[in-house]
């Protein structure tokens, strides 16, 4: 049974905006991305540091690493610029009355 | 962001001679007049600066965008605190990010100072080239061979134009490629460069085709050359060859103080891309250059990378293994003489099974220079099966140069060879003696040691460049660099 | 903390300490140089209570010495020319102008480390080996971590005058393996003209204790040192071991051993300074990682202007056992004279495939035939030393931290 924790209701997090929480040894963001809800580590693979301060392009949903430029797949976790290479880890994220809440594993 | 002008260290007779030179060369050709300039922004960089310039080169909305998000990351970002102290000296402000310069310019090879033309003899350059050099006309005899060349790439379906040409006439292709290797943000400079870059190649190789012929830099007709803020990319489709060559041996005067290239190379599967750069910059020059390539399944990236000029040099090709089976190589000499410091290196990153590598750096320290080696060897998890090998020597010529070697090893995976090994020396006691007993002077013995150390690099560039290295590094020996 | 008993110099040396420890902040964020590969985050050295003192008892996992009469840290004094083995504190009231000309001299780096430590030191040696003396029995100085949850700051100090001769072992042990704290050592090793000193130095601490060290020697003229260090224990941490050849003919070898298991990261960073001509040095590192652990060597061959004729010789060698393990290595070099030989490899690799094959051939199993080749790995270091005490008791050492790591 994956364990499911909640971020917060679902007005709280409009398109557009970002959330990040911390479990165990992650630092998780979830986005909303026109509506779609996505969640990926809050880690650039690159020198492993954050994505939150990052620009996000709801259209491609993607995320811009800050302090290098290595543009992230909201949906996939994979980086889709150097110099970032290797991929992060994703969550599913469910809606359950008005809640929005992460699987993780 | 201007740098406080507090301490100046006094300049070396080479740097005060150079100065008067550029003095010359602006006065004497008349850099300044407006008429013969289409357009020269005023110093400093700001929005309107770059908008002008995209708007002077009729860019699609989409470059004009571009430039001006990089500006924006250029602004915020700090410059970097590691590398040299001399990258304190850099003052932007003072700096003027765009000249189009007249195509009808004309200047006089009987203007060129004498001992200019001395070296240009000494090192046995061809007229075409050495007027080429001496920023004198803009027309060389040699164009009709160029246009040769062009006529044969385009039967065999290359694209080799400038990077304006290739924004207008192949922007599909440009989209798709430009900035995925080296993001705007990546670093300060590239930032810079993404904002006002001008001029640089744009080559596409298609599929199965072996370019036999180097393609050299100042092949491209009709553009400004060893412009400052430059932008190649080469694309090499599936099992594809091309060479690119650009720069010269020769010592090459700039009155830009800062130059900011951008390279990025794209090998795609059994591809392979070999790309020689010999530069020589005048030692007023910052040389800050951002090169990075990415090799997909068996296809090969090779960088011959050879730093001669400039008073600061920072640049660390890199190779990005994304495919099984990929190789990457760096080769690299650098040649640090009084007051300069060529702080360069390479990067590998074996992101995939069964990837290899080598690096080779050779650097040699004369008269005060430093020389340092900065590079990273990184194995990701999963690329099992990887190796690679670094190499790394270094020649100190005498008391007072300095050599420095900083290598990051990172290794994420079990099953993996890798080494590395660095050596710093002086020229050999044994060899010297050797030589000199079989009746060579000292000092001829010494280059005769010197061109030995760095021959197994040299080997590897076009026969031109290698003839004129092997002479010019006998020149710098002798300490009579023109 | 302070006895009162301490003299004055000591009290005034801590007080400063306490104060400038307050300005300072540990290096957490990643970015820090030196720092990069060994993030604090999550580490508040404030959230353990300073470790009171106490004896210097031998404890479980011991370096085994089979030597006799080997010389333990008492309060007596010496009764001939023999050297001063005693606690830092005693010695600082006994010989209070031997100590205040020496401490703090050695170590001069000011980080949140080696000043807290220069605040809150309890446990503490002294060894002194008066000028010509030789001592042919070892020096045994123990190190125990006793209350879980403390910080313990200890600090030894330990010098030989000119033409002096000894042979140090010092250990760092934990009384409760499971036990978590944190261990903040300085190490300072005082060779004087001529002197030899061969020091070992084995760190076998609880696996959920953070280790911090600075340890530093500075070599004068045809000294010589032989450092072994062999870094067994620890959850996580950083120790720089350095050493300066200070006059010409000076001499360094340092031998680094760690075996590392489940989720430990080892970090080693170490500095050979030529700071004189004719000096020489030989740094080895070999390290085998198993499970998701994790070491980083940083190493620097800085060879000053003058220092004409050095050789200086660095190496680091790992052996991954798993694919979950992480090394990372960073030689580097600083050269600023250029009659000199520095030479530095780094290498990470699996096991040898012809050793294993060799070894197959002759009928061993696969597993025993792997273990071989592990253990010879490590064992290869042992190979610097002479046959001897020293010698059974590094590769005895490093056999049991073996076992430990690969299982019986």
């Amino acid at each position: 049974m994956t364990p499911v924790i909640d971020i917060c209701r679902l007005d709280e997090l409009p398109p557009g905006a970002t959330r990040i929480v911390e479990y165990e040894d992650y630092e998780i963001g979830v986005f909303n991305c026109n509506g779609e809800l996505l969640a990926i580590e809050d880690r650039c693979s690159h020198d492993d540091g954050t994505l939150a301060e990052g620009e996000v392009d709801q259209a491609a949903c993607t995320v811009e690493c800050p302090r290098h430029g290595a543009l992230w797949d909201l949906r996939t976790g994979k980086p889709l610029t150097l110099p970032a290479y290797v991929p992060v880890e994703t969550f599913p994220v469910l809606v359950e009355d008005g809640l929005i809440k992460l699987e993780v594993d | 962001m201007a740098t406080p002008d507090t301490t100046r260290t006094p300049l070396t007779d080479e740097e005060a001679g150079l100065k008067d030179l550029n003095a010359d060369y602006t006065e004497r050709y008349g850099f300044h007049d407006a008429e013969d300039y289409l357009y020269k922004a005023p110093k400093g960089i700001n929005r309107e600066i770059v908008e002008k310039i995209s708007e002077l080169k009729g860019e699609p909305q989409w470059m004009r965008e571009f430039r001006l998000k990089a500006l924006e990351h250029f602004l915020a970002r700090p410059m970097p605190t590691w590398g040299s102290p001399k990258l304190a000296e850099v003052d932007f402000d003072d700096i003027h990010y765009f000249v189009r310069a007249s195509d009808k310019a004309e200047r006089s090879w009987d203007d060129v100072p004498d001992d200019v033309k001395k070296t240009f003899d000494r090192l046995g350059i061809p007229e075409a080239e050495r007027k080429f050099l001496a920023g004198v006309g803009a027309q060389y005899e040699s164009e009709v061979v160029y246009h040769q060349v062009n006529k044969d790439l385009e039967d065999q379906g290359v694209i080799f134009v400038d990077m304006d040409t290739a924004l207008r006439d192949h922007e599909e292709l440009m989209r798709e490629y430009f900035a995925t290797i080296i993001p705007p943000n990546d670093n300060k400079l590239a930032a810079l460069n993404s904002a006002v870059w001008s001029g640089g190649s744009f080559v596409y190789v298609p599929p199965g085709v072996h370019v036999e012929m180097p393609l050299q830099a100042y092949f491209r007709i009709n553009t400004e050359n060893m412009g400052q803020f430059e932008r190649t990319i080469i694309i090499a489709d599936e099992g594809s060859y091309v060479h690119y060559v650009e720069g010269c041996t020769a010592p090459t005067y700039s009155s830009d103080s800062l130059h900011s290239a951008v390279v990025e190379l794209i090998a795609k599967p059994g591809a392979r891309i070999r790309y020689t750069t010999v530069q020589n910059w005048s030692q007023n020059v910052f040389n800050l250059v951002t090169k990075r390539a990415i090799a997909e399944r068996d296809a090969t990236v090779e960088w011959v990378d050879c730093n001669l000029g400039s008073k600061l040099t920072m640049k660390y090709p890199s190779v990005y293994l994304m495919g099984e089976r990929a190789h990457g190589e760096i080769l690299s000499i650098a040649f640090a003489g009084k007051g300069q410091h060529q702080d360069a290196g390479g990067k590998i990153v074996h992101a995939a099974p069964n990837t290899t590598s080598n690096i080779f750096a050779k650097s040699i320290s004369k008269d005060g220079g430093r020389s340092s080696y900065r590079g990273l060897l990184e194995v990701a998890k999963g690329a099992h099966g990887s190796k690679s090998k670094v190499v790394c020597d270094a020649l100190l010529l005498d008391e007072g140069s300095r050599s420095d070697t900083y290598p990051t090893i990172r290794i994420g995976e079990d099953d993996v060879d890798v080494g590395h090994e660095a050596t710093v020396s002086k020229v050999g006691e044994e060899q010297l003696f050797y030589l000199m007993s079989h009746g060579l002077p000292e000092e001829e013995a010494s280059k005769l040691i010197v061109n030995g150390f760095i021959e197994p690099i040299v080997k590897e560039l076009p026969m031109e460049y290698a003839v004129e290295m092997n002479r010019l590094i006998e020149l710098q020996m002798e300490g009579s660099i023109g | 903390m302070t006895t009162s008993t301490e003299p004055v110099f000591l009290s005034a040396r801590r007080a400063a300490a306490l104060l400038e420890a307050a300005e300072l902040a540990l290096p957490v964020f990643k970015g820090e140089v030196g720092w990069e590969f060994t993030p604090l985050k999550g580490f508040d050295l404030a959230a353990f209570a300073p470790a009171p003192g106490g004896a210097d008892d031998a404890a479980p996992h011991a370096l085994d010495l089979d030597a006799a009469d080997s010389v333990r840290v008492s309060s007596d004094e010496p009764v001939s020319e023999g050297p001063v083995v005693m606690p830092l504190a005693l010695a600082a009231e006994r010989h209070p102008d031997i100590v205040e000309r020496y401490l703090g001299t050695v170590v001069t780096a000011r980080t949140r480390f080696t000043v807290e430590n220069d605040a809150r030191w309890t446990d503490g040696t002294f060894v002194y080996v008066p000028r010509g003396v030789h001592v042919e029995a070892p020096i045994v100085l123990t190190n125990v971590h006793d209350e879980a949850g403390s910080a313990l700051h200890h600090r030894a100090l330990i010098v030989l005058e000119e033409g002096a001769q000894a042979e140090v072992w010092h250990q760092s042990l934990s009384s409760d393996l499971e036990a978590e704290g944190v261990v903040n050592g300085v190490t300072e090793l005082v060779i004087g003209q001529n002197a030899r000193l061969r020091f070992v130095d084995l760190q076998a601490l609880s696996e959920r204790t953070w280790v911090f060290g600075a340890q530093r020697a500075i070599v004068e003229r045809d000294g010589s040192l032989d450092w072994i260090t062999l870094g067994f224990g620890s959850a996580n941490g950083k120790v720089f071991l350095e050493t300066k050849l200070a006059g010409p003919g000076a001499h360094a070898a340092v031998t680094g051993a760690y075996a590392t298991r489940g989720r430990q990261h080892l970090d080693f960073d170490t500095l050979q300074e030529h700071a004189a001509p004719d000096t020489t040095s030989d740094l080895a590192f070999r390290g085998i990682l198993d499970g998701r652990s994790s070491t980083v060597w940083r190493g620097m061959i800085q060879v000053d202007e003058g220092a004409q004729r050095t050789d200086a010789f660095q190496e680091s060698r790992n052996l991954l056992l798993t694919k979950k393990a992480h090394a990372d290595s960073i030689p580097g070099l600083e050269i600023l004279a250029n009659d000199v030989r520095c030479t530095h490899a780094a290498a990470i690799a699996q096991i040898d495939k012809e050793q294993l094959f060799y070894l197959r051939s002759h009928g061993l199993p696969e597993a025993d035939a792997h273990r071989l080749v592990v253990e010879g790995f490590l064992e290869a270091l042992v190979g610097r030393f002479e046959a001897g005490a020293v010698r059974a008791a590094v590769a005895g050492a490093i056999e049991r931290r073996l076992q430990l790591v690969l299982g019986s």
